[in-house]
């Protein structure tokens, strides 16, 4: 289904209908800002450049912060942080909720017992909450905040992924592996997994964006890790100086929301190349 | 049929308690698995706690005792509601927490109507109108609200309505000095609840939207649907009385799903407007490092849910005939 062979094809779905082309664009810009930040801005996100509230679009693109740091520069830098958490967050999340999900699917009785309890209790818990109270007490580093984001946010993706390896299961050719006497493990992963990625790529596309707006969300109250630049530290700093130099607030969260919609955009255009009778 | 239906109500009600008992084991050991004497965790980093406070805390927490004992000296105190007490504030957190719901739940009931009520409305005419402009207006809109991170709209809400056009104030649930009941107070709070409910709702009111307008999209290309038209009922009638009630289903069953993450919601819009609620206590916990009030929080928190679960389930049994007892919602 997403074999290399398929892969060109996919992207060209993608790029064809209007929302995954925008999708595509910001996303693309928002990587390559990633990637060049330290050309763009070698002397880094913390560094002082020049006055302290310098307005936009005068001597510095996005302005300065009180501290006469420079905006653009923390923009670029935490551009970097959002995409790792919610790539690294995301990649958790997809491998616990497909071996969970999996696991249960397959096997059902006791495992999936188990594995439905567990999946609930981490739906009922509030999970902003949780993240915050998990980061709080085991302190704020960027592993622990990805983990915490992780930990809250995977049992969705494992009931997806129980209930389509159920449906897939209950084929035939399933059935014909078993009579070849092929193993569960083998069944498993390489003949029904292959048809479950395509619900497991468009939920993960998804949890890429919520991961991001979590991240945001916990560093904007204080709980990022102090020795990196991130856009919810920049909008949480900026709340301060409110009344005067609002683009201190305005323009990191533009960009959390760019690429958030971003991201949307092209969870939306794989759903429909992946899942065409599915639209919405 | 009511003894039936009593039956599923208890039955969804002791379904909960294995959850909440499972939060209070989670809650027990994610201080244990702080770095550190889980005394020092709870009392907090700043090193302020009294000699006497961490007397307290060990004593709370029973932390020279075994571990197994600690654990039922933690579960008995829970049972009858005592969640230890707080430095900072110096009250019981139950206590505490008993005191900040009212606000909380005040902009949570708001948020929801809010979100729900557009939600549904939005959506809907977003369906009716497909493929013209008010309805791809209506869709881009609700595709970037719901892109948009809370604490921003409220912020942005800040600088554009309170600090520019002045028409709403920055922050807090009332007018210092101003009359604290009757009819005067109840306006002020209102003014004052106006644009952290906005903000609070934005988000689900784009995801009520596109589930909505989806829902009613899928229910319009029914077949009841096409034999009401051919009945020769009106649209509107047909519309409302048909479609409607059908197409909401889908988007209250979100609605009830979406409480726990509202909860989170809430604990960021409240720190943005100063909305003295839980979400603003759990702020003002984490700036002063009281551990054991930001656990209390989440505790409760987590008891609220595993609550508007149950009494949502209940509320489906009573409301849709087809869902019932042994089976689960759909949708």
């Amino acid at each position: 289904m997403l074999s290399n062979s398929a892969k060109p094809t996919l992207l060209r779905k993608i790029l064809s209908t209007p929302t995954g082309a925008i999708g595509m664009a910001l996303l693309t810009t928002v990587i390559l800002l990633a990637l060049f930040a330290s050309v763009l801005f070698p002397e880094g996100p913390f560094e002082m450049v020049g006055a302290p509230f310098r307005p936009p679009f005068g001597e510095y693109l996005f302005g300065t912060d009180m501290l006469g740091r420079d905006i653009a520069a923390g923009i670029a830098y935490g551009a970097r942080i959002s995409l790792l958490v919610g790539a690294v967050a995301t990649l958790v999340i997809v491998l616990l909720g497909t071996v969970v999900g999996g696991l249960a699917g397959y096997y059902g009785g006791w495992i999936d017992t188990a594995a439905m309890r567990v999946t609930e209790f981490f739906q009922t818990i509030p999970t902003f909450i949780g993240a915050i109270v998990i980061v709080a007490v085991l302190g704020p580093t960027l592993p622990n905040i990805i983990g915490a984001i992780a930990v809250v946010s995977w049992a969705p993706l494992a009931r997806l992924v129980r209930a389509e390896v159920r449906s897939v299961k209950g084929r035939e050719f399933v059935e014909a592996c078993l009579s070849l006497g092929m193993g569960d493990m083998r069944i498993l992963v390489v003949q029904i997994l292959p048809n479950v990625l395509s619900t497991i790529v468009v939920a993960g596309s998804l949890m890429v964006a919520t991961a991001i707006l979590f991240e945001a969300g916990l560093s904007f109250l204080g709980l990022g890790d102090p020795n990196i630049m991130t856009w919810g530290f920049m909008i949480g700093a900026g709340r301060s100086a409110i009344r005067t130099a609002w683009w201190m607030v305005t323009i990191p969260g533009i960009a959390v929301l760019l690429t958030v919609l971003a991201i949307n955009l092209i969870g939306d255009a794989l759903n429909e190349a992946l899942n065409p009778r599915a639209k919405r | 049929m009511w003894f039936a239906n009593a039956k599923y109500v208890l039955g969804r009600v002791l379904h909960g308690i294995p959850i909440i008992l499972a939060i209070v084991v989670v809650n027990f050991f994610l201080i244990r698995l702080a770095p550190g004497d889980a005394a020092q965790v709870l009392a907090g980093e700043s090193g302020a706690a009294t000699a006497e406070y961490m007397r307290q805390i060990r004593e709370q927490f029973g932390l020279d005792q075994p571990l197994w004992l600690q654990f039922v000296n933690y579960m008995k105190n829970l049972l009858v509601f005592d969640l230890g007490f707080s430095f900072r504030h110096n009250r019981e957190i139950s206590e505490l927490i008993m005191d900040r719901l009212g606000a909380t739940a005040l902009l949570m009931g708001t948020s929801m109507v809010l979100s729900i009520g557009f939600g549904i409305l939005l959506g809907a005419i977003a369906a009716v109108r497909d493929r013209t402009l008010l309805s791809h207006v209506i869709m881009i809109l609700a595709i970037v609200t719901y892109a948009t991170p809370l604490f921003w709209v409220g912020l942005m809400l800040i600088i554009v309505f309170a600090l520019n056009l002045g028409w709403f104030p920055t922050s807090g649930i009332a007018t210092i000095g101003a009359p604290v009941d009757g009819f005067e107070y109840a306006i002020d709070v209102a003014h004052h609840l106006v644009l952290p409910a906005i903000a609070l709702s934005f988000f689900y009111m784009a995801l009520y939207t596109r589930l909505m307008r989806a829902s009613m999209l899928e229910t319009l290309g029914q077949d009841f649907i096409k034999t009401a038209r051919a009945k020769g009922l009106s649209s509107s009638n047909i519309v409302f009385r048909h479609a409607l009630r059908n197409a909401i289903i889908p988007v209250l069953t979100m609605a009830g799903v979406q409480v726990s993450a509202m909860l989170g919601g809430s604990v960021i819009i409240e720190s943005v407007f100063g909305w003295p609620g839980l979400g603003l206590l759990a702020y003002e916990a984490l700036f002063s490092r009281d551990l054991n009030l930001l656990l209390g929080i989440f505790f409760l928190s987590s008891i609220l849910v595993v609550l508007t679960n149950a009494i949502v389930d209940v509320i489906y049994t009573l409301v849709d005939p087809r869902i019932r007892l042994n089976g689960g919602r759909h949708a």
